[in-house]
């Protein structure tokens, strides 16, 4: 009991040196920026949390990271590493916006429900091959979500450059979605939509499924321990594909909430890096998805506060990119430390 | 074709000579409680061959790991070559001349003998840029090979390299080097019979050339043909150290398996007449279990005994559905289930309590409640889709009461928060709780604490008194003779003997366990 | 067909091909040590950064080159230190890598030099060429009047496959990722092996970045290396590491990538060109797996 009590302490100040030293580390990039750290964090704070439409923004700006971190989460709960998140991504953005451009079911309800389906299911189907190479052939799924990030993304060029392409624009992207695809935003003059309370009702329903389901369950035991999952009846291969495949719906679904909620459209650059970013929260948040929604928050406060700090100072808004990865760094330096090393 | 001595000369050394190794009150305690080494004293002197035996769990490999470096002890001290001894990594060990040829070979597969042979050393065939002289690498290695009549050539890749020769290899590394102490841990465990002659031959050449070699084995044929010096290990103490001159294999195999148990425990008979399980001259595909044949009566008790590597872990993963057969049916109550994989088999009645609790047993980082209802989750008892907690919680309550399993705060800590003996408690609880057909049990209390001992064996009783079939793999011979009806020995995958109760003599079946009696190997014709 | 054109295509592709082939190059040697370099991007960007920086406030490109490296190596020093000593996951580490250096770059360069995408500047000094006009049309420009970085790349390949193949640093290198335990118990320390690679692979990658920014172009521009950290990844695993084979891939891709610049003046779309390296990448992997599955079930 006493050795359980100290080596919560221990954990306990270690978490607080951690944090500690994260701070320190931004205190001095603010500084070197040009800025009194004090006064940066200021800016940071106020601009991602200041008023009520800029705490609305930021919730706002959570919604791809959030669906981008569960992306990868999902699978990791079975032990599987779904890095191909960013091009699950362009997919399912490329599939709301075909669907949003070109068919129109009438009632927008339906439109939105549609185009979300088809977005889940383009991310689904680009998650399963590597998925099933993994299973049938042991062909590790790291290296195989990874290149298809970089096939996605040159495929999605290629439809928005040709095939797709917005006669209208002169620029290279896919036509508007007609308006009932639209998912408006809901306060006047915010930046806020449904796509918010979308993304977190899915991370609720997923964080329900870990917890109560027998299916979240198995999918557990099987990324704790698979040959304890195999001998307990799990059809451990089956799990394994089924967790890669809602992985890769998620960061579709996330694509498409992006097009029907911000862009209406798919166009270069759509993605800053969305899936990666996901990656790194979802390590940060040890795969939880509770713990992902803050992680998340934390990230967008940092990416909108930037952009103030730019204005009212001489902080360049790449600042963020730079704290964020610090945070990063920092983390899995202690994580050694903090959860200890499992000599195998 | 001795190397070195001519025929005929003593083979034990006579002189008086100091001890190159002296252990005194080594004790390994490993973080999870588990006590390998107890206050292990001996010595071993140079230029002998000294067999350290023993069964599993007697702390052999934990005391060779110590001595090349790998573990440290929790306490106690080593001399070795005089000085004291406490490497913090192989390299020291290395250096200080101690070599060691490992069970579980540590080669590369994509490069050749040679380059395995002198990785760590190659510098020295290096010229002025860096290059490996190929040819005088594989001369240097070629020359060993010759003088240990060795059948291998230094350019032959790993990878295409039968086990035997993977041997071979191993052993190069070792003696390689400047090595005057060789540590062989269990080397003929990958042997066919007949390689082990030429091999036994081989490793009193080894001695010839002036070095100490201490060989691990729990076969008493081997370890009576070449050791000077025999200890006897057994559940992490020493028994004693002899001469060969003065004991024999028999009073060896009682020291290492020890005598009788206490008459407190017997095995019950509640053997009903129908046959639950029947396997029919079953060989799995890695060659190991050899046409085996029994069967298993409702209620009865059927104990395997024998040391691990005999068979016992592939009848295990034969029995739980992991490993194929290549020959042979395996019946449940008439119908074959050989086809049905894990899941399946639990369906029609079978249970497993693995001997791996840590890596297959149960998942260590979830927790309590998470693996007491593993395997029952489908079942239906906590819910179809949703799992129902409560009844989830008091599926575990229910174990954790009638298994006395000490959880200390909650159910919801991390199993690996429990003790050795209460994990097993748990698993032992949630396998039972299938109400089996047949209960597969393989080394169910090892490692874990008398009571929980006492409390598992009980659970066993009332679990055949209620018409089910135990199948009980263990290396505690005690174990076996307290509960089984009948004791099938396993000896190089094959069953040598079948006893029932209560013709049961610890002597005899120590004698089947080590080789001694009912395997035709040539190990056996050494005097 | 037009000599002209097959000309520019050759020369373009040699060109695009000298970053991709010195990156491989160095992620090839941690490849073998077993780690699979996702930072690649990363190094060869800070590079390309402080390249153009020193190159622009110095006016010569050897001091721009050698601090693109040190800055490469740093980095690489930064990665292997949490991937090998605190064995925390590459993955992570690397991409995190990747996104500090993307931002640090544009960080930086505003606060420099107040450019918000790219900075040009015409004191940067540029990579030298090896400027020889001999009159032969084939000689001068198939042969002559390439930046010295890549006859120099040239050159590291066949270093590399020495060092790799048949030295005992290769084969320690070798070792490490197969069987690191053979490693251990040899008396190597692992650890210390994969340090080396990953220094070595800052060193090439500092010198890829700093061709892309002194050389290809002569500017720092926003996210400059534009995915070739992971085109190098892809001719990695097509080549299993072995630096010979690099060298042909990395011609290859670049004949890619300069048939795409070319493709898009036609009506062809280059996209899929762009897109080889990665399909390919994916196809030997699987041809290797199935042959690896033909052969264990024939065994």
């Amino acid at each position: 009991m006493q050795a359980a009590r100290t080596l919560s302490l221990r954990k306990l100040f270690l978490s607080l040196l951690l944090v500690v030293c994260i701070l320190s580390v931004w205190a001095l990039i603010i500084w070197f920026g040009g800025e009194s750290p004090f006064k940066g964090f200021s800016f940071i704070i106020e601009g991602s949390l200041g008023n009520h439409y800029q705490l609305l923004s930021t919730l706002n700006k959570m919604v791809p990271l959030i669906l981008a971190a569960a992306a990868v989460a999902v699978p990791a709960w079975t032990g599987m590493w779904n890095i191909g998140g960013e091009g699950q991504l362009l997919l399912g953005a490329f599939g709301a916006a075909l669907v949003g451009f070109s068919i129109d079911f009438g009632a927008g309800i339906v439109n939105i429900v549609v185009a979300l389906l088809v977005s889940a299911a383009f991310g689904m189907a680009w998650a399963a091959w590597p998925a099933i190479f993994k299973i049938k052939l042991r062909m590790d799924e790291v290296v195989t979500t990874l290149m298809g990030n970089y096939i996605a993304a040159q495929l999605i060029a290629y439809f928005i450059n040709k095939p797709f392409r917005d006669p209208r624009s002169p620029l290279a992207q896919t036509p508007y979605i007609k308006s009932s695809y639209v998912i408006p935003y809901l306060f006047e003059g915010s930046q806020f939509s449904a796509t918010f309370l979308i993304a977190i009702g899915i991370v609720l329903v997923l964080f329900v499924f870990r917890k109560k389901f027998i299916m979240g369950y198995e999918f557990e035991i099987t990324g704790s321990n698979s040959d304890f999952a195999e001998l307990s009846g799990v059809k451990v291969k089956k799990i394994k594909l089924l967790s890669m495949l809602i992985g890769g719906a998620l960061a579709g679904l996330a694509g498409g909430l992006l097009v029907l909620g911000m862009t209406q459209r798919v166009m270069q650059s759509f993605s800053p890096g969305y899936g990666f970013t996901g990656l790194l929260i979802c390590l940060l948040a040890f795969n939880d998805p509770l713990i992902i929604i803050g992680i998340a928050f934390l990230f967008s406060v940092l990416q909108t506060g930037s952009v103030n700090l730019q204005l009212f100072s001489s902080v360049p808004a790449e600042i963020s990119g730079v704290l964020q990865a610090v945070m990063v760094l920092f983390v899995a330096a202690f994580k050694t430390f903090i959860v200890g090393r499992r000599d195998s | 074709m001795f190397l070195g001595a001519p025929p005929g000369a003593p083979s034990s050394i006579s002189r008086e000579v100091l001890p190159i190794l002296v252990c005194n009150n080594v004790s390994k305690t490993y973080p999870n409680g588990l006590e390998a080494l107890k206050e292990v004293s001996f010595d071993v002197k140079r230029g002998e061959i000294h067999a350290i035996v023993g069964e599993n769990g007697a702390g052999k490999s934990t005391l060779m790991n110590i001595l090349f470096g790998m573990f440290k002890p929790t306490s106690g001290e080593i001399t070795f070559k005089d000085k004291q001894f406490s490497p913090k990594h192989p390299s020291e060990a290395i250096g200080l001349g101690i070599g060691m040829v490992h069970q579980h070979f540590k080669l590369v597969q994509s490069i050749t003998v040679a380059e395995n042979v002198v990785l760590g050393m190659e510098k020295r065939f290096q010229n002025r840029i860096g290059k490996i002289n190929n040819a005088e690498m594989n001369s240097s290695v070629s020359s060993l090979i010759e003088r240990l009549r060795m059948s291998i050539s230094p350019d032959d890749r790993i990878q295409d390299l039968p086990i035997s020769k993977k041997q071979q290899v191993e052993i190069l590394k070792v003696l390689y080097r400047d090595t005057d102490f060789v540590i062989l841990d269990e080397p003929t465990a990958v042997l066919a019979p007949n390689e082990v002659e030429d091999f036994l031959e081989f490793v009193t050449g080894i001695r010839d050339m002036g070095k100490t070699v201490v060989f691990i084995s729990h076969r008493l044929g081997e370890v009576f043909a070449i050791a000077d010096r025999i200890t006897i290990l057994r559940r992490g103490k020493v028994v004693g150290t002899f001469d060969k001159k003065d004991v024999n294999r028999e009073s060896v195999a009682n020291m290492m398996i020890g005598t009788a148990s206490d008459l407190s425990e017997r095995p019950e008979d509640f053997v009903r007449d129908e046959i639950v399980l029947s396997v029919k001259q079953i060989s799995d595909i890695s060659g190991i279990l050899k046409n085996l044949s029994f069967d298993l009566h409702e209620g009865e008790v059927l104990g395997f005994a024998g040391v691990g590597g005999n068979g016992q872990e592939e009848l295990f993963e034969v029995l739980a559905g992991n490993l194929m057969l290549s020959s042979g049916e395996i019946l449940l109550k008439g119908s074959s289930i050989e086809s049905l994989n894990t899941l399946e088999r639990r369906k029609v009645g079978l249970a497993y309590i693995t001997d791996d609790r840590m890596k297959k047993g149960l998942a260590p980082d979830r927790s309590i409640v998470e693996n007491s209802i593993a395997g029952h989750h489908k079942s239906g008892r906590f819910g179809k889709l949703a799992i129902n907690s409560s009844k989830a919680n008091a599926f575990t309550e229910s174990i954790i009461a009638d298994y006395d399993v000490r959880t200390g705060k909650n159910i919801r800590t991390p199993v690996r928060a429990l003790s050795g003996g209460n994990m097993q408690k748990l698993l032992v609880g949630r396998e039972i709780a299938y109400d089996p057909a047949v209960l597969i049990a393989s080394q169910p209390t090892a490692g874990v604490d008398v009571a929980a001992r006492k409390l598992i064996h009980d659970s066993f009783r009332r679990l055949s008194k209620s018409g089910s079939g135990i199948i009980l793999i263990s290396g505690d011979l005690e174990e076996i003779m307290d509960l089984a009806n009948r004791i099938i020995v396993l000896y190089r995958g094959r069953a040598v003997v079948e006893l029932a109760y209560p013709h049961y003599d610890t002597t005899e079946i120590s004698y089947y366990m080590t080789g001694i009696r009912g395997s035709q190997n040539a190990s056996c014709t050494y005097s | 067909m037009d000599m002209e054109l097959i000309t520019t295509l050759f020369r373009t592709s040699i060109r695009m091909a000298t970053p991709i082939l010195l990156a491989s190059l160095g992620g090839a040697l941690t490849y073998h040590a077993g780690i699979i370099n996702v930072a690649m991007e990363g190094l060869m960007l800070i590079s390309a950064f402080f390249s153009v920086v020193f190159s622009y406030l110095t006016g010569n490109a050897l001091y721009g080159i050698i601090a693109g490296m040190m800055a490469s190596i740093l980095i690489s020093l930064l990665y292997s230190v949490f991937v090998s000593f605190l064995k925390a996951n590459n993955f992570a580490i690397g991409f995190a890598i990747n996104i500090l250096v993307s931002s640090l770059t544009l960080f930086l360069m505003r606060i420099m030099f107040q450019g918000e995408n790219a900075f040009n500047s015409p004191d940067i000094a540029p990579i030298a060429e090896l400027k020889l006009i001999t009159g032969n049309y084939f000689l001068d420009n198939y042969i002559l009047n390439f930046s010295i970085l890549t006859y120099l790349s040239i050159l590291i390949a066949f270093v590399l496959a020495f060092i790799v193949y048949k030295t005992s640093f290769g084969l320690r290198l070798r070792v490490c990722g197969e069987m690191p335990q053979a490693l251990t118990t040899a008396g190597v320390k692992v650890g210390f092996v994969q340090l080396c690679s990953s220094v070595l692979c800052g060193v090439l990658c500092g010198l890829a970045g700093a061709q892309l920014s002194l050389y290809n172009v002569r500017m720092f521009s926003r996210e400059m290396t534009g995915g070739r950290g992971f085109v190098a990844l892809a001719a990695i695993l097509i080549s299993g590491g072995k630096p010979k084979r690099i060298l042909i891939i990395s011609l290859l891709f670049g004949v890619f990538d300069a048939l795409s610049i070319k493709l898009q003046s036609e009506k062809i779309a280059p996209q899929f060109a762009l897109m080889l390296p990665y399909v390919m990448s994916v196809v030997v992997l699987l041809l290797f797996h199935l042959k690896t599955r033909k052969r264990l079930k024939n065994a």
